[in-house]
């Protein structure tokens, strides 16, 4: 997606900043209790399994698999590349983590369910944004 | 006992201003048309509105989403109302019509204007980009978690 336009960024806040900054170092950072280890995704210091406030960024392995995905053949926007894959990847390590994204280095027609993926990051401006990949084995 | 506020209330009138690209008219002015023609519709006159919801609310920021709310189009009609709302967090452009049927039915108020006025179409055509942000601006809240991935339409439930 190299000339694909600029994506839209997010504002980038307290609860949001390692998930967007943390592939600055290649790692996927996810929002972990620290007393019951339970990931909480949107990040929030709150765990709602075990009511701590200790919830704090963890990096993960960054794999994972495609839960659903569609994909898109409109371009919605001048010079959108189509088709593209718009995905929900779940976190190998908590099943209920589900992080929306793109699917690259991979054709659309080959992306399928359950597909094992890991992240990459693209840069743009101030924040590293999380997409995934097939896992080449 | 469970009491049906929807089965004690009624749509009575209906309106629908022109529909267009590029109106030639203000979002007000097109919410006015709608809103005379729903009430002579009911059969009522403007001083029997005694009540105002929509969805989302008011939203000044050019985007045409939502660019006339409750309090703009009380003062444009000048009703007297008991009771107005109008919120984003109901459950969709519905929740206007439901949350009027909950005033009704707890006695607020008797005759709701229920309005939905939509002028992106129109602000596209000047500020606007999209109809959600202008060029560059950043996305905020939780649809932050999205935006990034060119997420304009898919369905990932």
């Amino acid at each position: 997606m190299t000339q694909a336009p600029v994506r839209i960024l997010p504002v980038v806040d307290r609860d949001s900043e390692a998930f967007w900054t943390w592939g600055r170092d290649g790692k996927l950072a996810v929002h972990r209790c620290a007393d019951c280890d339970y990931f909480v995704h949107p990040p929030v210091p709150f765990c709602p399994k075990c009511d701590s406030r200790d919830v704090v960024p963890h990096a993960v392995t960054g794999r994972g698999r495609v839960v659903t995905f569609t994909v898109n053949h409109k371009s919605w926007v001048p010079d959108l590349p189509v088709p593209y894959v718009l995905a929900l990847v779940a976190i190998e390590e908590q099943d209920d983590v589900r992080i929306p994204c793109n699917i690259v280095d991979c054709a659309p027609q080959d992306v399928i369910f359950d597909m094992p993926v890991e992240v990459v990051f693209e840069r743009v401006e101030d924040v590293w944004i999380p997409l995934f990949r097939p896992v080449h084995s | 006992m469970t009491r049906f506020a929807e089965k004690n209330t009624a749509i009575t009138g209906v309106g629908m201003s022109e529909v267009s690209r590029g109106a030639t008219r203000s979002a007000l002015a097109l919410t006015v048309d709608a809103a005379l023609e729903a009430i002579a519709d009911a059969g009522l006159n403007r001083a029997d509105i005694d009540g105002i919801a929509t969805w989302p609310g008011e939203r000044a920021d050019g985007s045409g989403f939502s660019p006339v709310g409750c309090a703009a189009l009380q003062d444009a009609l000048r009703l007297e109302v008991g009771w107005y709302g109008g919120g984003g967090e109901a459950p969709g452009q519905y929740g206007a019509v439901f949350n009027a049927i909950g005033a009704i039915a707890a006695g607020l108020c008797r005759n709701v204007l229920i309005f939905r006025t939509m002028y992106e179409a129109t602000a596209r055509k000047s500020s606007y980009a999209n109809s959600l942000l202008r060029e560059g601006q950043r996305q905020t809240g939780p649809f932050s978690w999205y935006a990034p991935y060119y997420t304009y339409a898919a369905a990932l439930h």
